[in-house]
């Protein structure tokens, strides 16, 4: 086995297990709700997209592109996110986080953000917030606070919730691309 | 701004231990000591940012560290290999050619490259925990702080040996800076972590400025924000009672040597004048 044979076995098992460990950790951890079966219809789509991730790295790796090339993995990253968008080109808003999450989220966003004016300073305003579309390049990221982070569903590590705009937004972090949002999430007072 | 500028340095030169010739001075590090030098929010490329890094290069000719620790806002720009020669090889070139190793934390304006890139040491990871000498270091992304980052540092400080914890990350948990200030959300998440696990030292950055706070449940919390810019005046007219000392007219990186129970820093401006400068004893945690 080569060394980079050994790298790319490596980079799909580590991807493999860690996904696996956090879908099992989330649904073991999350208590039961009463909300119809939200809960667990917003856990099936993030898995559902993470299935879909893992499958387009196994389609890169096949292909060649080395997650650890030179360029520390940016072409890889960037080849990911396009191949991504390309396989979910007719995704629509609120495909993953569907309406009784929406407003559920969209509660918890509010509540958290009463009085913090500090944090959306840092959000940076774009016009329009679309599916499909990379998080705008070179504007910061800008905190989520803890305590909201603690309220809403875990995501597999490739995810995350942030801010863009009004927009609460599942941003796939290694690639940039926004994989859903939840408009008029908060409002900021100026 | 005058006003304000020479009262944070009277702060400094009432609360600090002033240092003779108002200069880094060179020290002999006994065989187990640990020095390093932390600096945040510098990746700007500006000419500012190169003279500091001057002098940091300069004060490490005299007295050796060999690593920097980054509290965040490493590189500003989109990650591209121009940005980090302009932003990070070039100015710090004489410090990696001496081999020394940076330990990078993230800060709002990094991207994700910054993770695997070897020189910031990350090993992919937004988190991590890194031991040399006497000290476990807790680098943490402070802008993303989800339970499964509070699970895996409660984890490793419950395990740690260390018996100097330190942490490193972007937000302050304490600042009196005009900008942003301290971020309490942040603080309610980690210091009690922090005050029952023992750390005993906590470097941020994020204001540009430099700021440091009396003990607070027995941890001293640093502000260096000005690696590579600065917000002259930031830290305003009213100073926290709780600051010990802070400096808003230059750029700022600290130095600190580690030997046994005592912990030494120097905070050392573009000029190479020492602007604040202390002890901190470790205090055993039961």
């Amino acid at each position: 086995m080569t060394i980079k044979t050994a790298r790319v076995v490596v980079f799909c098992s580590t991807m493999l297990v860690s996904t696996l460990a956090v879908t099992m950790d989330s649904r073991r951890a999350m208590p039961r709700h009463d909300d119809g079966g939200a809960v667990s219809l917003f856990r099936d789509r993030v898995a559902a997209y993470g299935e879909l991730r893992q499958q387009v790295v196994t389609d890169l790796l096949k292909v060649g592109l080395d997650p650890n090339a030179a360029d520390y993995g940016q072409e890889f990253r960037n080849r990911l996110g396009l191949a991504i968008r390309d396989a979910r080109q007719r995704a629509k808003p609120g495909e993953i986080f569907c309406p009784e999450i929406a407003g559920d989220v969209r509660r918890k966003v509010w509540t958290s953000l009463q009085g913090v004016d500090d944090i959306l300073e840092e959000v940076p305003a774009v016009s329009r917030v679309r599916v499909n579309d990379f998080y705008p390049e070179g504007e910061p990221l800008a905190t989520v606070p803890p305590s909201l982070l603690r309220r809403l569903e875990p995501l597999p590590p490739e995810l995350q919730y942030r801010f863009l705009a009004n927009a609460l937004i599942l941003l796939d972090i290694d690639t940039g691309l926004i994989v859903d949002f939840i408009p008029d999430a908060f409002q900021r007072s100026s | 701004m005058a006003a304000a500028a020479t009262r944070c340095l009277i702060a400094v030169l009432l609360l600090c231990v002033p240092v003779a010739d108002g200069h880094a001075r060179t020290v002999q590090e006994p065989a187990e000591s640990l020095r390093f030098a932390v600096i945040g929010d510098f990746g700007t490329a500006t000419k500012q940012q190169y003279e500091l890094a001057n002098v940091m290069a300069g004060v490490r000719d005299r007295s050796p560290f060999g690593m920097v620790l980054t509290v965040g806002d490493n590189i500003y720009a989109a990650w591209s290999r121009r940005a980090v020669v302009d932003r990070f090889e070039t100015p710090y070139r004489a410090l990696l050619d001496a081999g020394v190793t940076f330990f990078a934390s993230l800060g709002n304006h990094d991207s994700v490259e910054e993770r695997s890139y070897p020189l910031f040491n990350m090993g992919g990871a937004r988190y991590y925990t890194v031991t040399r000498s006497n000290v476990q270091l807790f680098a943490l992304d402070s802008n993303y702080l989800d339970p499964a980052q509070l699970t895996w540092l409660r984890q490793e400080l419950e395990t740690s040996t260390a018996p100097w914890k330190i942490a490193i990350f972007h937000h302050p948990l304490y600042s009196s800076a005009q900008r942003h200030g301290a971020s309490e959300e942040l603080r309610v998440a980690l210091e009690p972590l922090f005050v029952q696990y023992g750390v005993q030292v906590v470097f941020s950055g994020h204001d540009h400025v430099y700021e440091r706070f009396k003990p607070q449940h027995g941890i001293t919390y640093f502000v260096c924000g000005s690696g590579g810019q600065l917000r002259r005046g930031n830290l305003g007219d009213a100073l926290s009672p709780q600051t010990a000392a802070g400096f808003d007219l230059d750029l700022v990186f600290v130095a600190v040597q580690i030997d046994g129970d005592v912990m030494r820093f120097q905070a050392i401006s573009r000029t190479g004048a020492v602007v604040d400068s202390g002890v901190i004893q470790r205090v055993a945690t039961p």
